[in-house]
């Protein structure tokens, strides 16, 4: 019975994103963005994020809520639970929510310890093929776990990227979910993530930026220390929001008038309490 | 049971075989497969260390850095490594004392690099006739020199200049960013 509820949970949420869109767009004219970079199972920071975001026009989740850590299947449905009751909710697909690393990083583990994998699986699966590669909002901000893609320097070359692809097997989508910025690349240089993955550097993303429009990029995808980098002169973020590599968990929060102000903001560590955001302290 | 990398000193929970903060292998591992790998080669890695005098303390890369307009040196920055604070750094490497130098992940090398990916004796980068020429060791994941389009694996001696892309390893990528020689 439980297994049928998690795996209607998944169903409805690819009911609800309807025609699989590689590029999903939204226009928000006030208020401000929250954006949220890879929990992988950290179920706490992603209740904390959507906690810190009631009033915010929109919170993006930008892919990897699966792998690694400790409550991974829990983290994925309540995340996806929560983009069926509020379409201000966003979840861009990231490098593990993907066949190619659910076996080697954790997430089938989980499932077979639950003994639910045989039975949500292929349900999550055919999610993760219908999980848009970016989310463009007000056409100037971009959101994508990895990075641009050597191959697609237009955001129309995007756009009509096949979708229901598991792994993803298609070089370009592949490496919107894998690649890195690095401030001392020229253009594109394979990366060390493995093959099809590129590092990329200013002068690319600055090319790319300049054709799409695009004034600021956020991107999740690389522990920082600290929980997020600025990079690019300050027109590409990383943001990181879960602790399982013992640094912090940060959030951004993106003001949407015309400013642009942001603002990064630390989850409290586990062990202690974990205030209300305008609890007093 | 908790293991501590030996590299950044991060505590990884058992079940990971490389640091989640650094990406550095455990070492105890690393050391074991190596063992097997020198093995089969012989005393052939050991004999290829150049004399480690003038060593500094040790320290995340070590090379010699003394400058001097009249010596000659090769410059590097490291563009791709696991250890986040080395990103961006660059690396004056010295040829005036010692016409070959060498590259790896033991202390004892000149250009010492902190990757689990990179052997302990990896390569050897050497002056010679006013060039600069790059050789692999017997290293176990191989070194690359990119052409422009990918990294292709070096089998013998290779010449290197300004703005060659070098990968040690599965996870070192450095660019030679200026040289000299005298």
């Amino acid at each position: 019975m439980i297994p049928e509820m998690m795996a209607d949970t998944f169903d409805r949420y690819v009911e609800k994103l309807g025609v699989p869109a590689p590029v999903r767009k939204m226009d928000v004219e006030a208020g401000d963005a929250v954006f949220v970079g890879d929990t992988h199972g950290a179920l706490d920071v992603s209740a904390y994020a959507l906690a810190v975001a009631r009033n915010s026009s929109v919170v993006c989740f930008v892919g990897d809520l699966v792998d690694r850590g400790k409550n991974q299947l829990h983290n994925l449905l309540f995340v996806v639970e929560s983009a069926i009751i509020s379409g201000r909710v966003v979840i861009v697909r990231g490098n593990h929510e993907s066949t190619l690393t659910n076996d080697y990083y954790g997430f089938s583990d989980e499932l077979k310890s639950m003994g639910v994998f045989d039975l949500i699986y292929p349900h999550i699966v055919r999610l993760y093929g219908r999980l848009p590669y970016a989310f463009l909002l007000n056409s100037c901000v971009l959101a994508v776990h990895g990075g641009i893609a050597s191959d697609l320097p237009s955001l129309a070359d995007w756009e009509s990227l096949p979708m229901d692809d598991p792994e993803p097997s298609n070089q370009g989508a592949f490496q919107i979910l894998w690649n890195d910025p690095r401030e001392y690349v020229d253009g594109f240089l394979p990366g060390t993530r493995g093959e099809g993955t590129y590092l990329f550097g200013p002068d690319a993303f600055s090319e790319f930026s300049q054709k799409n429009g695009i004034r600021f990029f956020v991107r999740a995808h690389e522990v920082k220390k600290a929980g997020y980098e600025y990079m690019f002169q300050g027109k590409l973020v990383s943001i990181f929001s879960s602790r399982y590599h013992k640094g912090k968990a940060a959030l951004l929060r993106l003001s949407l008038e015309p400013d642009f102000r942001q603002e990064i903001m630390i989850v409290p560590d586990e062990g202690g309490p974990i205030l209300w955001p305008n609890d007093p302290l | 049971m908790t293991w501590f990398c030996t590299k950044c000193g991060s505590q990884n929970e058992e079940s990971e075989s490389t640091c989640v903060v650094c990406g550095s292998g455990r070492i105890s591992e690393m050391e074991s497969q190596q063992g097997v790998m020198a093995e089969g080669q012989g005393s052939q890695q050991p004999a290829a260390s150049p004399p480690p005098e003038q060593q500094p303390p040790p320290s995340p890369v070590s090379a010699h850095v003394e400058e001097s307009p009249e010596e000659s040196y090769l410059e590097f920055q490291f563009v791709q490594t696991p250890m986040e604070s080395l990103m961006g750094k660059k690396v004056k490497i010295n040829f005036s004392v010692f016409p070959s130098v060498s590259v790896g992940r033991s202390p004892e090398n000149v250009m010492q690099i902190p990757d689990a990916s990179v052997s302990r004796m990896h390569a050897k980068i050497m002056l010679d006739g006013g060039s600069y020429y790059l050789e692999d060791i017997g290293s176990s994941n191989g070194t690359f020199l990119y052409d422009g389009s990918k990294f292709v694996e070096i089998k013998e001696k290779t010449k290197i200049q300004e703005k060659s892309l070098v990968k040690f390893g599965e996870g070192t990528i450095v660019k030679v960013t200026s040289t000299r020689s005298v």
